[in-house]
């Protein structure tokens, strides 16, 4: 038991502050005992963050509960709207427009998915947009909210939401948060890097004040340049942008007008896509794109000439390059957040990538001797989840009949991983989604995007044939009037929001 | 859609009475035309165990476990006993194990314990193994917060009695007997018929074969499963000996006997490798004689579903049935088959899909029997590695996709085979030491209370034994 105590790891230092850096921050303090393992954050004021991630999934509500975050506070001090699920515009086709919520469609029923049902009824004449068939949906269509339920007989079990606010405040409330528990937060510039001569592992920061500081474990949260992961360690990076080929944004914000609505909207453009974010004082609005396909002026005009309302700041332009960290562990240091590697916010899991890093960092948690197997494991469940979702974002851009531009050629005609061909065919001719144990985006994601984006399988579950065309055809009516009903039933988004965060959305405006 | 199931066993008639319950309409109106074609059986008796979760296939055919008790001479079991496997006799139990303080799972407190030179048993934490030990028996408890909530009862079945129970289960299914001779294939490959002995010809859309004539005529090539090297088994019938719902596996140099109880009797199964232990060593071990042995292939077929023939049972692979894995094999095939249920146009992604998911499954399990033994000298597979290495240096338990076993099945075998984990989850570090002490205390008290309320197993015993004859 000495050996073991001689071994742990008593020190680890954050570098680099921003939405990662305090969310692992506040998670390890949560997590262990101050007197047991101290942490500390190092961050300038002079190195702005990215501050991505506006728009989050609903895990980051699990995120928060363990935190023991009181959600209303919580949103409060982030300027947070709920959000349903993302809308896409343009994406298969111009002129077409889907949802992808975070809920059901429909109900399974004689011992088949729902959704192979509705491809029977559809064929039939039977059945409407298999949004009809989702209350999320409706919920989005008609800006409407209330909080889902848990019993799983009720309809309004159907459905999760997460949140849009501004990563800013969201990192500023964990600081206080960490800052409570123990975690000592240092301002200074980081200088330079102390290496152990022979095995290469960091010892130590040392700041632009002269101090520095050692520490046993390194959590590099230094953003896209990966001060530690990669400028100090050169572990290199996969790159994934032959697949997805973006690797610039403009953002700038701008004034809500009448626009709170509980989703993200994405719109495709014709060389990248353009976010549009409601946050309860403002819209959050940025054109993702790809330069090898549009200069960065055009792209800055389209962003200006798409917004509703005028900026707020001035454009910010980001660069990246989507891949990964060939290691997102290495040595003794673990890279999250932008150092670990970068998949574009289109379905908003920056965040959801980090809160999940911090979790296995929990389960792998090393000590001094850093075994392989810590390291190895962590990096194994790290890239399936990166890979898993990689291949969901790719789908957005293949799965698409568009022809208008040389980017949308290029997608629509690239030749994608195995591991989403292989899912794809498997969907075409019989309408199945591939049942990973472990993935973030399950079934009903995979529905949304392929039957939005214009996938119509071949042919569907054929023990569809269970059920009389008089019982499809209750089914789909049944499904839909409850949908109806309870969306009628609920106040409008903007309502509730404003009830249930008091002088939040209205009164901030009119302060502002 | 017409299938033919060819076999006559216990997985031709699960696959009739699965499939003929499930391929029907709402109301009653059959999807699919099913038809066995019982082959000749060995005539020896087997014994089969099913793990807990054959109780949602029962449900489905309608078979109720009285019914089991009755006619398939089954009787239950709660746990297993590994003797010899380990440098201590360990238990593998069905149910929880311990109950989690944090985010860390339960066994790195004992990991916990044991480093603070703390002596520590894990049976304590097992519901499922205090009462095979102890010789009880429960009826299924249904309240969430009990701590016998998560125990569950696995089955030992005769598999003829078995067989005929599920025939009785499958009423719309159309019956043939005969050895098949030939096999009649269309311009594309697919089979179309099967020719039998006596000049009947058999037609069919889809064929499952549950025999292994079908998957020797499409020449499927075999998987061996390397570093398991037991190749023979046989199977003698003893009377009862004890008392408790437990099976009993002892290891020697070279194989294992395998005492599990059936309504009667008991059976003992020998498993071993032919290299090390030979027929008479086996004579005089037993104090019996027995027919001559069978022998045993493991591995599988590299393609589970060829075109239109799904390959089942013991066509569709072997292995020495440490793990007592083989019904549950059966079930999960026929689950991953209606999930991709074929239309006549057949789309060979289906083929793709369950062959991926099966032949991953099939591993796994390997994988599971696997480490129940020592490493042989050509090294395990590095899926085995990886769980020993892993559950060594810090307790965790490394799971792959289409994993077959439980985390607390893994953690039975890996802690029984006497690993012990080097290190413990260290959010363990910032509960308070007392209190935790305090609650594991609390725990193995609850689940002692509980276990010393519950009736004795061998008075269910004698009532199913009673109601066996009677019938």
């Amino acid at each position: 038991m000495s050996d073991y105590n001689d071994k742990k790891i008593r020190q680890v230092l954050i570098v680099g502050g921003g939405t990662a850096g305090w969310i692992a921050a506040a998670a390890l303090a949560h997590i262990y005992n101050h007197a047991d393992l101290n942490i500390r954050l190092v961050e300038s004021q002079e190195i702005g963050t990215v501050g991505v991630g506006e728009a989050t999934v609903p895990h980051i509500r699990y995120f928060n509960a363990r935190l023991g975050l009181d959600e209303r506070d919580f949103m409060k001090r982030t300027r947070a709207t709920f959000k349903l699920g993302n809308e896409f515009r343009d994406w298969g086709r111009k002129g077409t427009a889907y949802a992808h919520p975070f809920g059901a469609f429909g109900e399974s029923a004689a011992g088949v998915g729902f959704h192979h049902h509705w491809l029977r009824a559809r064929q039939k004449g039977l059945a409407s947009d298999i949004g009809d068939y989702s209350l999320s949906v409706q919920m989005m269509k008609k800006a409407r909210f209330s909080l889902p339920v848990s019993d799983p007989q009720s309809v309004l079990s159907t459905f999760s939401y997460a949140y849009q606010f501004d990563a800013y405040l969201y990192a500023a409330y964990l600081r206080a948060y960490s800052e409570a528990r123990g975690v000592v937060r240092t301002e200074g510039k980081v200088t330079g890097v102390d290496q152990h001569p022979e095995t290469g592992y960091v010892t130590a920061i040392q700041l632009a004040s002269g101090e520095r500081i050692e520490a046993d474990l390194f959590i590099d949260c230094t953003g896209f340049r990966g001060l530690l992961i990669e400028q100090t360690l050169k572990t290199g990076y996969e790159d994934w942008s032959h697949w997805l080929p973006n690797d610039r944004a403009w953002a700038v914000t701008c004034d809500i007008r009448d626009g709170h609505l509980p989703l993200t909207r994405n719109t495709a453009r014709e060389s990248g896509w353009q976010w549009r974010i409601p946050l309860q004082h403002r819209l959050g609005n940025g054109y993702v794109h790809a330069s090898a396909f549009i200069g960065e002026q055009a792209a800055l005009d389209t962003l200006m000439g798409n917004l509703e309302a005028p900026p707020l700041n001035e454009p910010k332009l980001l660069k990246f390059v989507t891949g990964k960290r060939k290691k997102q562990w290495h040595k003794n240091v673990v890279a999250i957040g932008l150092s670990s590697g970068f998949l574009e916010p289109l379905e908003s899991t920056s965040i959801h990538l980090v809160q999940l890093s911090v979790t296995h960092l929990v389960d792998m948690f090393p000590d001094k001797d850093f075994r392989d197997e810590d390291r190895d494991e962590y990096n194994r469940i790290m890239h399936r989840e990166y890979t898993r979702v990689r291949d969901f974002l790719i789908l957005h851009y293949h799965a698409t009949e568009r022809a208008d531009s040389d980017y949308w050629n290029y997608c629509r005609t690239m030749r994608i991983p195995d591991s989403l061909s292989y899912e794809m065919e498997l969907f075409r001719q019989r309408a199945v989604v591939v049942n990973y144990q472990q993935r973030f985006f399950l079934e009903p994601s995979w529905l949304a995007v392929y039957f939005g984006q214009g996938i119509m399988p071949e042919a569907c579950d054929p023990l569809t044939a269970r059920l009389s065309d008089a019982e499809l055809s209750a089914l789909m009516t049944r499904t839909k009037s409850r949908i109806d009903q309870a969306v009628e039933a609920m106040p409008d988004n903007r309502a509730f929001l404003e009830a249930y965060c008091p002088g939040t959305a209205v009164a901030e405006r009119i302060m502002s | 859609m017409r299938i033919v199931i060819l076999g006559g066993g216990h997985t031709a008639w699960m696959a009739a009475a699965f499939l003929g319950q499930s391929l029907k309409a709402s109301d009653g109106r059959p999807l699919a035309q099913l038809r066995v074609i019982d082959t000749p059986t060995s005539a020896t008796p087997r014994t089969l165990s099913a793990l807990p979760d054959l109780r949602r296939l029962h449900q489905r055919i309608g078979v109720n476990e009285a019914q089991l008790f009755t006619e398939a001479r089954a009787l239950p079991f709660y746990a297993s006993l590994y003797e010899g496997f380990g440098p201590q006799p360990f238990w593998r139990g069905f149910g929880d194990y311990g109950a989690r303080l944090n985010t860390a799972g339960f066994h790195h407190l004992l990991t916990w314990q044991a480093l603070n030179g703390e002596a520590v048993s894990i049976d304590d934490y097992a519901p499922a193994v205090r009462m095979a030990q102890t010789g009880r028996f429960t009826p299924p408890v249904t309240a969430a917060d009990s701590p016998l909530a998560s125990v569950a009862h696995g089955l030992n079945l005769d598999a003829a009695a078995y067989t005929t129970l599920l025939q009785g289960a499958a009423p719309m299914v159309a019956r043939s007997a005969g050895t098949p001779v030939a096999l009649r294939r269309d311009d594309r490959g697919a089979v179309t018929a099967i020719q039998l002995g006596d000049g009947q010809r058999l037609e069919g859309d889809f064929f499952i074969d549950a025999d292994g004539w079908l998957m020797t005529q499409l020449a499927v090539p075999f998987v061996a499963a390397g570093g398991l090297s037991h190749d023979r088994y046989l199977e003698v019938s003893a009377p009862h000996d004890d008392a408790r719902a437990a099976n009993r596996f002892r290891a020697v140099d070279g194989g294992w006997a395998l005492r599990r109880s059936v309504v009667g009797e008991d059976r003992i199964r020998w498993v071993y490798d032919s290299h090390k232990l030979t027929p008479e060593q086996l004579r005089a071990g037993l104090g019996a004689d027995f027919a001559a042995p069978q022998v045993l292939r493991q591995g599988r077929p590299e393609r589970f579903w060829t075109g239109n023939v799904l390959a089942l049972g013991d066509a569709a692979g072997l292995l020495d049935g440490v793990g007592l894995h083989e019904l549950m094999l059966i079930r999960h095939g026929l689950t991953q088959f209606l999930t991709l249920f074929p239309d006549r146009d057949n789309a060979p992604a289906l083929a793709q899909e369950y062959n991926r998911l099966m032949t991953q499954a099939f591993d796994r399990t390997a994988d599971f029997a696997r480490l129940h033994y020592p490493e042989p000298t050509q090294g395990w597979p590095d899926s085995v590695r990886q769980k020993i290495r892993y559950f060594q240096s810090r307790g965790h338990i490394y799971r792959c996709e289409e994993e077959t076993a439980s985390e607390a099945d893994l953690l039975a075998v890996l802690w029984g085979r006497g690993l012990r984990p080097e290190r413990y989850d260290r959010t363990i570090d910032a509960l308070d030491g007392a209190v935790t002490r305090k609650r594991l205390e609390q725990m193995r008290n609850i689940i002692n209370h509980e276990i010393n309320r519950l009736p004795s197993f061998a008075v269910l015993r004698q009532q199913i034994e009673q109601a066996a004859i009677r019938k």
